[in-house]
């Protein structure tokens, strides 16, 4: 070990004094100064951090790919071209001792980079969350505080069951004696044998079911059922300041930091001074709590007076993400929607009234976590007050729920982006160690961009393969499909090490993906290339001169 | 160091054959043949040979930096890859292929870690070497400033940070001014004194000369010659005498004496001042009288483990004292260490004796005397002792016999 870390902290310090990592300071200083004042995102601060946050991390890590590659080729091929290898390999050090010590220092110095720039953007993203003058609405803190600055779980509804819908379907055109023919149109629209056409036919019946059961007509409702929905966050305790008293309306007003009215939901329930109510209006800083007339005249509420200190505790929240998109293309206005939530085991209702829902876009509904039931079921009914049917699919609707705090979500996403690098540097050494510097640029610039890509290339492939009409195409999508086959074992999907839509969307990095990246991007592919690089620089000769 | 081993060659090669190759894989060039080499221990060896007559090759070869086409190569007994093997083996190349973005210290510290020096150890030999090469001063730059010959300096510095048993240096002189070319060669009789083995590959005939124990002359990647320097240089027919400055009727005398034995005279003149000699007293008059300079200084001072015994204390003596008292003191072997002198010939002594005691035999057989020619008789080798004194008198300003003359 001693040898190679005696190789990983001179590489180190010389990749520190390259211009390669000034270059790319420099460039990254400019990019993450800029960014905050240039980003406006949909207008609102959680879309202004949320954007910060994709432009930022997306650059750092553009950036921090390229450097460690021509990083980790040039401190390889430099010391084969200029030599330098010869008196560093007439000294006790093995190949493989090097070529490790070169690839760890590579990362290192990436690590340290990618800290300074977490660093950076962690810091300007708290910037901007303490802008208050960037608060257009009580929701834009809200958003804030329970949609980017927290780590959530993201949970979809249950599937629906339409295998017995579908069966009746096949069952019928069998009866009919139609169901050979469906098959040989599919087969000989698709160049399917008849055992694919079939299972063809099924899928499309299976999709249009599914499709159907997520349109809900004018007037009527659609629920949904969530499972293993378990908010882990602490309940939220602040010191508030009782504002104003109206026994006879049964309402408390309280003065609060920002940080617990960003985290209220009209009519969800909160805790004054021991005694729970619903809140009824919610301003920058304060909010007015409505009770039973019954709690207002209980010891811990009778005895509030204006100025009097009160303890105020907000239990976690679960966020209700949907898409709605009207069957009438014609319509203008907003849709409407009612929404409302049951815990049968409490008897807790949370309604929301019928309230204006943009069309096609996303958009968040706050729900109380008391509407949870012990097992963690959730069960979400919509109501369509459109004059119009409307597609809310399955996969537009999901329940996020806080299970960690931004900080450590914030580190995660940026261990995977450290993960990526660890790959990359692994390419560029094991390049370097048989190919020039410009060759081994080349080679490793093409595997940076396929492995970016290869989600894309991947979907585009089988779009092609299944929708692709062209048939003199159908066997370049093959050779392709193939292809990527082969990619694949090689190149992990380096997009899914970005981690950048975990950041935007308050989503949590999943112990599973971290370990999934750890074990197929680090352990599997960057060890396999190291052993690859040990053996061939172990047999090279670092002297050789070739003649012409 | 075991007598057995002491008995082991060092470097051993068989056959040694090195061919390049084209792009395509077919041979072009064969720059080293069949070599067959045994460097023993404790012996200055030195390859000899034009440029691109395969010296550096060879060298690569034993450090493992090229494998052999055909042949074997074993050093200290093992492959040349093999990794403990190098733990005994200092390397200087042709060129200073050093990191140019560390300073002259953070590169010894960076060599010295890879030979697993503690940080106590690792610093002490960094400061006694770089005061050895005279970088003292500048070892905070950055190797790139340097000039050519001060990054040769620091080149040296690293090939001996582990106190190597075998020393291996390539045109080790290039680029060196003449201080830095007389410090390597007194380095390289300080090592052999202490039993080192030295491989030395030059064109620089005059350096080989200097310390080399035996030679292997390479033309064409094939041994041309293989021996000891003395053996090959010494030229049995001639006979040079060195005296006091003789007046033009002593000379008469001379030539009719040497007639008389029918010998002719070649060549008589004045010996000359080395200009090597000449300009080592000039810089060090200079450095005494402290003249400013933005490059390396004298330096010179052996580091002390390359000099003494491990663990042995700083005697605090000159550094030539040093390297006189290391070569009596340490050396059971001197002929291994210094080049011996030539025992002057028989027949030179008969001659002096004729020349100052029989004037009367002068008339007896006056032959004419032989107007010297263009061979030159070989000039004596000065011998360890010699060499030592005028390096003293060099550096502690003390006029010699040869200043007196001038």
């Amino acid at each position: 070990m001693g040898g190679i870390w005696t190789v990983a902290r001179e590489t180190f310090k010389q990749c520190l004094r390259t211009k390669v990592a000034i270059v790319f300071a420099v460039l990254l200083v400019a990019c993450l100064a800029a960014l905050p004042s240039a980003m406006e995102g949909d207008g609102t601060l959680a879309g202004r951090i949320r954007t910060f946050l994709d432009y930022a991390k997306s650059a750092t890590c553009v950036l921090l790919s390229l450097v460690v590659v021509l990083l980790s080729i040039g401190v390889v091929t430099g010391d084969v071209e200029r030599r330098y290898a010869f008196v560093v390999f007439s000294k006790p050090v093995a190949r493989w001792q090097y070529v490790l010590g070169r690839w760890l220092g590579v990362l290192l110095l990436g690590a340290v980079l990618l800290a300074g720039a977490g660093g950076a953007i962690y810091g300007l993203a708290r910037y901007l969350r303490g802008r208050d003058d960037l608060v257009l609405r009580p929701e834009d803190r809200r958003a804030v505080e329970t949609e980017v600055f927290v780590a959530r779980e993201q949970v979809f509804p249950e599937p629906r069951d339409v295998a017995a819908v579908v069966a009746k379907r096949v069952r019928l055109h069998r009866e009919n004696g139609t169901w050979d023919t469906l098959v040989q149109t599919y087969a000989d629209k698709y160049e399917l044998n008849l055992i694919q056409a079939a299972e063809r036919v099924v899928a499309d019946m299976r999709k249009d079911e599914a499709t159907r059961a997520q349109s809900v007509p004018a007037g009527k409702s659609q629920t949904w059922t969530f499972r293993n929905v378990h908010p882990q966050g602490e309940a939220i305790t602040v010191q508030g300041t009782v504002r104003a008293v109206s026994r006879e309306a049964g309402a408390v007003t309280v003065s609060v930091p920002a940080e617990l009215t960003g985290r209220l939901v009209i009519m969800g329930p909160v805790e004054v001074a021991g005694v729970t109510g619903r809140v009824a209006a919610i301003w920058k800083t304060r909010f007015r709590a409505v009770f039973h007339l019954e709690d207002m005249r209980s010891e811990r509420l009778r005895t509030l007076k204006p100025g009097a200190g009160v303890r105020v505790v907000l239990r976690p929240t679960v966020q209700v993400s949907y898409k709605l998109s009207p069957a009438r293309r014609d319509l203008v206005e907003p849709l409407r929607a009612a929404w409302a939530v049951r815990n049968p085991q409490t008897g807790f209702v949370y309604q929301i009234p019928p309230i204006e829902a943009p069309q096609n876009t996303r958009s968040t509904l706050v729900v109380p976590g008391e509407a949870i039931d012990a097992n963690g079921t959730l069960r979400l009914r919509y109501v369509n007050y459109s004059p119009t049917s409307v597609t809310a699919l399955d996969d537009d609707v999901s329940v996020y729920y806080a299970v960690g705090s931004f900080e450590a979500n914030f580190a995660k996403a940026f261990l995977l982006v450290l993960m990526g690098l660890a790959f990359l540097a692994a390419l560029g050494v094991f390049a370097g160690c048989w190919l020039s510097f410009p060759v081994a640029c080349l080679l490793c610039l093409v595997m940076l961009g396929v492995g970016a890509g290869l989600h894309f290339l991947t979907e585009a492939v089988e779009m092609g393969l299944q929708y692709g009409s062209e048939p003199g195409l159908k066997w370049t999508y093959h050779v392709a499909r193939y292809m990527l086959v082969g990619v694949k074992v090689v190149l992990p999907d380096l997009s899914a090490t970005l981690g950048t839509e975990f950041l935007v969307e308050g989503v949590a990095v999943p112990g599973g993906y971290l370990g999934e990246a750890a074990l197929l991007t680090v352990v599997l592919r960057a060890a396999i290339l190291l052993a690859l690089a040990c053996w061939i620089f172990t047999r090279k000769e670092l002297a050789r001169v070739q003649v012409s | 160091m075991a007598e057995a081993e002491t008995k082991e060659p060092v470097v051993v090669t068989s056959g040694l054959t090195k061919v390049f190759r084209d792009f395509w894989g077919r041979p072009k060039v064969t720059a080293v043949a069949d070599l067959d080499l045994e460097i023993r221990p404790r012996e200055v060896f030195g390859l000899l040979g034009p440029n691109g007559s395969g010296k550096s090759t060879t060298l690569k070869m034993i450090l493992g930096l090229l494998f052999p086409t055909k042949g074997r190569i074993a050093v200290f007994g093992r492959r040349p890859t093999d990794v403990a093997t190098k733990s005994r083996i200092g390397f200087l190349p042709e060129e200073s292929h050093l990191y140019p973005f560390l300073s002259a210290r953070e590169t010894l510290d960076f060599f010295g870690r890879l030979y697993h020096q503690d940080r106590y150890e690792r610093s002490r030999r960094v400061d006694m070497l770089l005061e050895m090469v005279g970088l003292a001063g500048v070892a905070h730059r950055r190797i790139g400033a340097y000039s050519k010959g001060m990054q040769r300096k620091i080149g040296l510095a690293q090939a001996l940070i582990n106190d190597p048993d075998l020393l291996i240096v390539d045109e080790p002189t290039s680029g060196m001014d003449p201080i830095g070319t007389k410090q390597f060669k007194d380095l390289i009789r300080t090592l052999a004194a202490r039993g080192k083995t030295v491989i030395l590959s030059s064109h620089l005939l005059g350096d080989v000369e200097d310390v080399c124990d035996r030679v292997c002359i390479l033309y064409g990647g094939r041994e041309q010659a293989l021996g000891d320097v003395d053996d090959l240089l010494r030229r049995e027919s001639y006979t040079q005498i060195t005296t006091d400055r003789l007046d033009a009727g002593t000379l008469q005398r001379v030539r009719a004496v040497l007639g008389e034995a029918n010998r002719g005279m070649l060549e008589v003149r004045s010996p000359r001042d080395k200009l090597e000699d000449l300009f080592l007293r000039i810089v060090k008059e200079a450095q005494d009288r402290r003249v400013a300079t933005g490059g390396s200084v004298g330096g010179g001072a052996v580091a002390e483990f390359l000099r003494t015994p491990a663990g042995a204390e700083a005697t605090g003596r000159g550094v030539i004292d040093e390297l006189v008292a290391a070569s009596k003191e340490d050396e059971p072997a001197p002929e291994a260490a210094e080049p011996a002198a030539p025992a002057p010939p028989e027949p030179a002594g008969e001659v002096i004796e004729d020349l100052v005691e029989a004037p009367a035999r002068r008339d007896e057989a006056p032959g004419p005397a032989e107007p010297p020619t263009e061979t030159s008789p070989p000039p004596l080798p000065r011998t360890g002792e010699q060499a030592d004194r005028a390096v003293i008198d060099d550096l502690v300003g003390r006029p010699n016999r040869r200043e007196g003359d001038r």
